[in-house]
């Protein structure tokens, strides 16, 4: 873990972090004026989107170098020699990545919430700003920097290249977002009418299969003010849970067989 | 490097005259479905159907002034639909088309569709359904439904007395003029676009200068117990010191029925060639 926050923070990631953050900070206001009705909802939604961006940049490229470096570089090698065991190893690496991403994630949304803060005095929300909910947002946002990392790092464990675990997690990414409109699409009539019962089976196991990142997207309960649904989002924690237990698992079994050459 | 500086300046200064030129449908852009546009945004689809909003924006504003080019009204309602499908909460999104399509475009069925279903996502927003019934009674003179929605924007905001001179007015059809200036007065101090409040101003002036002429007509008819054949007919009863100029370009006019209309038909660049008395 250790190890792995060194390397993050030898990447001057958190620095490059804060120089964002600052840009949010100034833009923000810019951007939102040219709304005609609801500036601090399309500051917010500005802030939320520049935050999702920078987060999966972020994840894509840590969770990328975590295992490549050491591969290909050997140290791999010293790394078996130590006594630790490789799940450990993994699991520390993991470790690493998942703090720097919430100090990542830390540091734009206080920056956001500044900006914010001030937007707010001058253009008053048409409906109650919710501070708590903002950060709630946040944090389920930052599950799925997770939930993608951990992805990437599975891919990692059994890929010989590093663009394959790459193009996997971001289509992985995408397609997360769009299974639960998917799924509702196939339960309606014209879902049933115009694809074949094999397609819409392939549909329901996609659904199951890849993570439903529409569940921790929050956005419109943060930006409008629409009612959160506690025990959605305490299902939704727990489905976050358990989904980065199974990838964690499945990519320390596979990097535990994987033979180094 | 002193090379390629140049060839950079000059390519760009070449490349936006020619963009400037475009027609106004390529000026908006093309926007795929909503549903695609999901698929491929994933958690930017919020923030990108609020830039789709502001591009309606830009787009109208870089027109607005330029009489020669009208905009794309139908590429525009496509747009406003796809962001409102991406985002329904996108109030932006309702504002303009209530501001501009039904007022500039006489889209008034899509707007009302669109506010509707605006509506059923944002139904704590008495704003919607005030738009809703302003344009059932003004543009459809559907006063019935026109009378629900306003019930319903009444009880979501109970403390605006204005809402009661409206409806009043909704009652009468002769008021419309009135129920259009007291509508656009309300509208003028929350516009934060200028294109778009500058089109209000504008549209103000024109409903005064109409109510004025309106009520020298009644004047007219009260005193001679006949209505006016035309316009002038009131300046040489001394009832106007001169026909007033209509702020769009146009000429105002009585129709068959009496009714004062302008040739400008309230828009920039309109030519009409309706039936005048006068």
């Amino acid at each position: 873990m250790a190890v792995a926050l060194k390397g993050g923070l030898r990447n001057r990631v958190l620095a490059a972090i804060v120089v964002v953050g600052l840009l949010l900070l100034l833009s923000t206001p810019v951007v939102a004026v040219f709304s005609m009705r609801q500036v601090l909802a399309l500051a917010t939604s500005y802030s939320l989107s520049i935050i999702g961006l920078m987060g999966l940049l972020l994840t894509l490229f840590l969770a990328m170098g975590l295992l490549a470096t050491d591969l290909e570089q050997r140290q791999v090698d010293t790394v078996c020699s130590l006594p630790i065991s490789r799940s450990t190893y993994l699991l520390g690496k993991f470790l690493g990545l998942a703090i720097i991403i919430f100090l990542a994630i830390a540091i734009l949304g206080l920056f956001s919430a500044g900006a914010l803060f001030v937007l707010e005095r001058i253009y008053p929300a048409e409906r109650a700003f919710s501070w708590g909910v903002f950060f709630i947002g946040l944090w389920f946002q930052y599950w799925v920097f997770l939930i993608v990392g951990a992805i990437t790092l599975l891919f990692s464990t059994v890929a010989t290249s590093t663009f394959l675990p790459l193009a996997l997690s971001v289509g992985i990414y995408f397609g997360g977002y769009s299974t639960e409109a998917v799924r509702y699409f196939l339960q309606t009539g014209g879902g049933q009418e115009r694809l074949g019962p094999a397609v819409r089976a392939f549909g329901q196991a996609v659904y199951w299969i890849l993570p439903n990142f529409s569940a921790f997207d929050l956005k419109a309960q943060i930006v409008y003010s629409v009612a959160m649904n506690a025990k959605g989002l305490l299902l939704t924690q727990l489905y976050g849970l358990a989904y980065l237990g199974v990838l964690l698992l499945l990519a320390t079994m596979a990097f535990s067989r994987r033979e180094f050459l | 490097m002193l090379i390629f500086v140049v060839l950079l300046v000059g390519a760009s200064v070449a490349l936006t005259r020619v963009r400037d030129v475009q027609p106004p449908e390529a000026r908006l852009g093309f926007f795929p479905p909503a549903p695609v546009i999901k698929v491929l945004a994933a958690d930017q689809y919020q923030f990108l159907s609020q830039l789709i909003s502001l591009q309606c924006v830009f787009y109208f504003g870089s027109l607005v002034e330029n009489r020669e080019q009208r905009p794309n009204w139908r590429n525009l309602y496509r747009a406003l639909f796809t962001a409102t499908r991406l985002d329904p909460y996108n109030m932006d999104s309702y504002y303009f088309a209530q501001a501009v399509l039904a007022w500039e475009a006489k889209m008034i069925p899509q707007v009302i569709e669109l506010l509707k279903y605006g509506f059923e996502h944002r139904p704590w927003d008495f704003s919607l359904p005030y738009f809703i019934s302003f344009d059932y009674a003004f543009f459809l003179k559907d006063y019935k439904r026109a009378g629900e929605y306003l019930a319903k924007a009444a009880e979501l905001n109970p403390e605006v007395e204005w809402y009661a001179t409206l409806a009043a007015r909704y009652f009468y059809e002769g008021g419309t003029t009135a129920l259009a200036l007291a509508y656009l007065k309300e509208m003028i101090p929350t516009a934060r676009n200028e294109a778009i409040r500058k089109r209000m101003v504008t549209r103000v002036a024109a409903f005064e200068k109409i109510l004025h002429l309106e009520k020298a007509v009644l004047a007219y008819t009260n005193h001679f117990h006949t209505e006016p054949k035309k316009l002038e007919d009131l300046v040489e009863a001394g009832l106007l010191a001169k026909i007033p100029e209509d702020p769009y370009g146009g000429s105002f006019y009585l129709d068959n029925e009496g009714k004062v209309r302008t040739t400008s038909r309230l828009a920039h660049g309109v030519a009409f060639r309706g039936t005048k008395k006068n």
